[in-house]
């Protein structure tokens, strides 16, 4: 799923960089901020978006400015869902699709997962959004969730852990 | 290729498709941008740690604000009260004494949530699935200057005893403005079907009102708190229609006409508060700074509010049935990048002398409740630090918390409710 485009070394935040990585990444950081369960993912792709048109001019290296897009995308995102959980709850769920019966069966299947996910604990659910959506590395996961690679291997493995009981006791 | 691991990411690839992006998002990043800049008055923000976010850094820095007795528009806060935990693996140091890091000095404006700088006292009707909701105006720093303003919110939840809160920057109007728009809400804060745009206004702007293109208008709120510089206004209206905002002056004429879109809100972990009854002190240590737990009396409901750890208020008013209310883990206990021992706090009716909790395993922790000393209420508040972690056990630990009077005769009874 990821593209792993190398951004240019030293990289220098004028807005035509910025719109320049707003196209490539867009619309990563809306489903990122979707799939952690933001109420309004568009906002926070927006918001992340603008603090990186903000931010002093120089990130450094190749990839700051996409893991630093990351960050700040988890991070409000575990914020807003921190408080807004209840909401998202009770959020109704999708409708089903016209479609075969197979579809219908690997829909189910996925909400099943989906609502796993929810209900781990965010930072659980960040680092397998991260790595299973995003295909992150631990290394990368670790920089953008602000946390230790070992924490990393710790949030995923008790994360799956949780799913594969949920998930589990559900089917 | 494990089976488990495939589930996941087809279904979050699935999931994925779910998300589009809006084709004008640019441009209103970049308005978004102009207006924090002209905000910040420069071209630039000031640099940040490289990987960290504002919010959260400025979080941890915060001074801390408790203990202190202030009287603000007459609501009047105050700072005893020691409740005495007989159990557990975090102890609560006696809380007549100041954090460690608390502050000295006068008394700040910061005003009591609920009460004095109230600006919506309630989500608008058609919400009816969840409690009331309350905002107030607060500050992030004992400072206390235009930029560092905040428009907090807390609500409850449904059945289960608890809601969430937050705050708000609520930054001033650029100069020669009458008024702007600092922020605005989808349902989660302000209902089921319903937006709600928060700013700030000088002082020519009496009253506001958002008018749909039919005609139809949504009256909004606009509040001064005592020691604020400037206004602070609050209009709800439907999701579903397109309004503008119209303000008006002292004379009803018009002052401005804005759209309602703003920044949604930009949540930073609870700051500062006055007044408030400290509940549970948080020593320092590797897990995080010091903190208090405050306890308030906000529309007849309990609430707590830890400036680093959150925000919670009680579902059922406090007056009613049962004689005790009891959240466990009410706040975030993941700090020091590890799940820590919760906590469970409460209140009790002024008869409950003691609160006893039957925890897993058999184990019985207890501890008495104190005159909380809220304004108008002889309530007791209560807390304890529980001896165990909550990660992501499910079921949850069953607890069970009695409340008994001085004499031991069971005077009410809950089963402790948790907040994820």
């Amino acid at each position: 799923m990821a593209n792993h485009k190398a951004w240019a070394v030293g990289v220098h935040l004028d807005e035509t960089y910025v719109e320049e990585l707003f196209r490539a990444r867009y619309l990563e950081m809306v489903r990122l901020a979707g799939l952690l369960g933001a109420d309004d993912p568009e906002d926070i792709a927006q918001e992340a978006f603008t603090r990186l048109m903000n931010k002093e001019p120089d990130l450094g290296d190749a990839g700051a400015a996409l893991a630093y897009l990351r960050a700040i995308v988890v991070n409000l995102t575990r914020n807003r869902h921190r408080h807004l959980r209840v909401v998202r709850l009770r959020g109704p769920a999708a409708a089903v699709p016209d479609s075969c019966e197979q579809a219908v069966i690997a829909y189910e299947d996925h909400q099943e997962v989906i609502a796993a996910l929810a209900a781990l604990p965010a930072r659980r659910r960040e680092a397998i959004v991260l790595r299973y959506w995003l295909d992150l590395p631990e290394r990368e996961i670790a920089a953008v969730m602000g946390v230790s690679p070992g924490t990393v291997k710790s949030h995923l493995s008790r994360g799956l852990a949780a799913l594969a009981w949920t998930l589990g006791s559900t089917s | 290729m494990n089976t488990l691991e495939d589930r996941v990411r087809a279904a979050l690839r699935v999931r994925a498709e779910d998300f589009s992006a809006d084709p004008d998002a640019l441009a209103r990043i970049r308005a978004r941008a102009q207006a924090a800049r002209r905000r910040r008055g420069g071209p630039r923000s000031p640099a940040v740690g490289r990987f960290l976010i504002p919010a959260v850094a400025a979080a941890a820095v915060v001074a801390i604000v408790a203990a202190v007795t202030v009287t603000v528009n007459g609501i009047s806060g105050r700072a005893t009260g020691a409740p005495a935990a007989s159990a557990g693996s975090l102890s609560p140091t006696p809380l007549a004494s100041r954090p460690a890091d608390g502050l000295s000095g006068p008394p700040t404006p910061f005003l009591q949530p609920g009460q004095g700088s109230l600006i919506v006292t309630a989500r608008p009707p058609s919400t009816s699935e969840a409690g009331p909701s309350y905002f107030w105006l607060g500050g992030s720093s004992p400072a206390y200057s235009r930029d560092q303003i905040q428009l907090c919110h807390i609500t409850t939840d449904a059945p289960g005893g608890s809601g969430g809160g937050f705050c708000w920057p609520l930054p001033g109007p650029p100069a020669g403005q009458p008024a702007t728009v600092t922020g605005n809400e989808g349902e989660g804060v302000a209902g089921k079907g319903m937006r709600m745009a928060v700013g700030t206004a000088t002082g020519q702007v009496g009253g506001l009102v958002a008018v749909s293109d039919g005609g139809r208008a949504y009256p909004g709120t606009v509040v001064a708190g005592s020691g604020f510089p400037y206004e602070a206004w609050a209009v709800s209206y439907p999701a579903s229609s397109h309004v503008r905002l119209v303000f008006l002056n002292a004379k009803g004429r018009l002052a401005a006409t804005l759209s309602p879109a703003g920044p949604s809100g930009l949540p930073q972990t609870p700051l500062p508060i006055s007044g408030g009854v400290p509940v549970f002190h948080y020593t320092p240590g590797a897990d995080g700074p010091a903190d208090t737990t405050l306890g308030y009396l906000i529309g007849g409901r309990v609430g707590f509010i830890s400036p680093l750890r959150g925000m919670v208020l009680c579902e059922l008013p406090a007056s009613s049935a049962p004689a005790l209310g009891a959240l466990l883990e009410p706040l975030d206990n993941f700090r020091g990048g590890d799940w820590q021992p919760v906590e469970a706090f409460g209140y009790a009716h002024a008869d409950v002398a003691r609160v006893v909790l039957h925890l897993p395993g058999g184990r019985v922790v207890s501890t008495p409740t104190f005159v909380a000393g809220l304004a108008g209420s002889d309530l007791r508040l209560w807390a304890v630090p529980m001896p165990f972690v909550i990660r992501n056990e499910r079921p949850l630990p069953s607890v069970t918390a009695t409340g008994e009077s001085a004499t031991g005769q069971v005077l009410g009874q809950v089963q402790l409710g948790r907040v994820e």
